[in-house]
């Protein structure tokens, strides 16, 4: 097409001889070969194995026609085009076949033999190939299937005989046909309608298969049976999930850790099963359709289990801010808040120190037996002693004499909540010894 | 049988020439002429991707009324591969226009997304019997019937329907093994020269 470069492209004409089965298996191998080398052709060729050679054969001459209506111009044009058209298409689409024949004359005949045979329809055909010693005519016949009422007969004369039937439009076909490298020129090949017809339909029947073959793959499943049992303890395990791995098929084992699945047939399948606590086995589905399955048992690392306020997930899992607490940090903290309660300013031993020393015994009735006075008290967070009350009193003398002591005595410290002073509540046991 | 004049002058004349002409006369049989030599490819693409027969044909004549639109728009020196891509375009179009087509651009790319090959593989380039070492190992490295698809096909120059004779596999399967084999000798002969 282009100057310079030579294509070497497939016509539809060779196409629907490939389909028909109708060329010899090296032509079959040129013409994948070729095809594969253009993408074209590649996905047309995708698309055209999709029909059967009858369809395609039809609807490419339907668009051919379609084209000329479109493009035709005048009316009178319209028709020898679209003939012309579909004719050139119909004689390739058809495929040829080379004959060997006598004469002219048998040729002639042949043609009544065929026509005859073609009328009564069913009839056993009879080989029409005949050798001959006088000149050989090489016939390229090409048969117009679509309408059964025309029989376009071309015929190539290969020295000087002139064809019987010649016209334009046959002539025309003819050369096209000699452009075809394919045509066999050595092999005769013998031919009737029967026999085009079981070409035909051996080629159907290879589409059919092929066809039932892709259903196959989606319904031919295989059942594996099996039961999952845990390895530790040798028990079944109920409530494993078990599914085809890359799918979204599975089943859950039942209580006695059994279960059944089906697997596609005609691929390689694997078995994922997980259970919680356990880890993940995947077993490869051979020719085993039971199976034993043995799961061993998984310990969870507590540090990459983050609590949130709903509920447990995988650190992997969450989103969001995630405060860390190590497991030590927890066992540190039993008191939650540090609490230091209020003391006097130099200790507890010297506050008692001045008690002791500092009672006046002036102040209380005389008593033979310790006496006790438990005081309540608040030291606010500046350390001032207020809201005094007795808890437990040995009488009034005693009361206000402790009281006394309390708010005259060495000052206190106030008590701390996490280190911060605070006021609390302190009770005070004051004793009161006989004097010596 | 003026009209066949016309024809036989049209048939000698490259694609270009008819585009030339057709620009300069606005005939449109000349334009017509011109897509039914590939008419049935542009049928057989639709097919491939409608997986209908009526909505290709409607599709092929959809195509040509883009053609006449088209071909005034853009200065065509490669009418063919042109032709081709306006094609796949058109049906990719289609497809996503349609309300299941994400269905059908799915199952599309899951099939046939590993089988097509736009560039020409080692083996289509150099098909010579003696096979250079690299690819003789890489050849090696195929799954089991890839390899035996490829050596039957490229090397044993075997047809389809042979080899499916031979391996016993559907002629389809035959052909997604030659083709997913001359990808993966491919990636195989390019990680070996890079």
């Amino acid at each position: 097409m282009a100057k310079g470069k030579k294509y070497n492209y497939n016509s539809f004409a060779r196409y629907i001889r490939y389909f028909r089965d109708l060329l010899t298996k090296k032509e079959q191998h040129a013409l994948e070969k070729e095809m594969m080398q253009d993408v074209f052709e590649e996905e047309a060729f995708e698309g055209m194995s999709s029909v059967s050679a009858d369809e395609l054969e039809e609807d490419v001459l339907e668009l051919h026609k379609s084209i000329n209506q479109k493009t035709g111009k005048k009316k009178n044009r319209i028709i020898p085009v679209l003939r012309y058209a579909a004719a050139v298409v119909l004689i390739f689409a058809v495929g040829s076949i080379t004959i060997l024949i006598k004469k002219s004359n048998e040729f002639k005949n042949q043609v009544k033999e065929e026509t005859a045979m073609r009328d009564s329809s069913g009839g056993i055909p009879t080989p029409v190939s005949k050798t001959g010693d006088s000149a050989k005519v090489k016939t390229t016949r090409s048969i117009l299937k679509e309408k059964q009422d025309v029989i376009v007969v071309q015929t190539r004369k290969e020295q000087e005989i002139v064809a019987p039937v010649s016209s334009e439009l046959i002539a025309k076909s003819d050369l096209k046909e000699a452009e075809a490298p394919e045509t066999t020129q050595v092999i005769p090949v013998e031919y009737d309608m029967i026999a085009l017809k079981k070409q035909i339909e051996t080629e159907q029947q290879i589409e059919v298969s092929a066809l039932s073959y892709s259903e196959d793959t989606e319904q031919n499943n295989l059942t594996i049976r099996g039961q999952v049992i845990s390895g530790s303890e040798d028990l079944p395990l109920p409530g494993v999930n078990v599914r085809i791995k890359g799918t979204t098929k599975g089943v859950v084992t039942d209580l006695d850790g059994n279960f059944s699945i089906e697997i596609p047939a005609d691929q390689q399948s694997t078995l994922a099963f997980d259970f919680l606590g356990y880890k993940s086995e995947e077993i490869e589905i051979s020719d085993n359709k039971n199976l034993t399955v043995n799961l061993t048992e998984d310990i969870i690392a507590l540090e990459e289990v983050v609590v949130v306020g709903y509920g447990t997930m995988k650190k992997s899992d969450l989103t969001g801010a995630v405060a860390t607490i190590e497991s030590e940090d927890l066992e540190s903290r039993e008191e939650f808040a540090q609490i230091v309660v209020p003391k006097p300013a130099d200790g507890m031993m010297n506050y008692k120190e001045y008690i002791k020393e500092n009672i006046r015994y002036e102040n209380i009735p005389e008593f033979d037996k310790a006496q006790v006075v438990k005081l309540e008290f608040e030291v606010t967070a500046s350390g001032d002693i207020t809201h005094i009350r007795a808890v437990k009193s040995a009488g009034t003398d005693f009361e206000q004499e402790a009281i006394r002591l309390l708010k005259d005595g060495p000052a206190w410290e106030p008590g701390t909540i996490d280190g911060t002073p605070s006021t609390q509540t302190v009770t005070l046991r004051i004793k009161f010894s006989p004097p010596e | 049988m003026d009209f066949f004049q016309k024809n036989r002058n049209t048939t000698k004349e490259s694609d270009e020439e008819l585009i030339r002409r057709y620009l300069a006369t606005k005939d449109l049989e000349l334009l017509g002429i011109l897509y039914q030599r590939y008419i049935y490819l542009v049928y057989g693409v639709c097919l491939k991707y409608f997986k209908d027969r009526e909505e290709s044909k409607d599709a092929v004549m959809q195509i040509f009324e883009k053609l006449i639109t088209e071909i005034e728009k853009h200065a065509v020196e490669n009418f063919r591969p042109w032709l081709y891509v306006m094609t796949k375009h058109h049906c990719l179009r289609q497809l996503q226009k349609k309300t299941s087509a994400s269905k059908k651009i799915k199952q599309f790319y899951d099939e046939k997304i590993m089988e097509s090959t736009i560039e020409l593989s080692p083996l289509d380039e150099t098909p010579e019997k003696d096979m250079n070492k690299a690819l003789a190992e890489c050849i090696e490295k195929l799954k089991k019937e890839q390899k035996a698809c490829i050596v039957l096909f490229y090397f044993k120059e075997n047809c389809y329907r042979e080899i499916s004779l031979k391996l016993e596999l559907p002629v389809n399967k035959v052909k997604s093994y030659i083709q997913n084999g001359k990808r993966n000798l491919k990636i195989c002969l390019e990680n070996k020269n890079g």
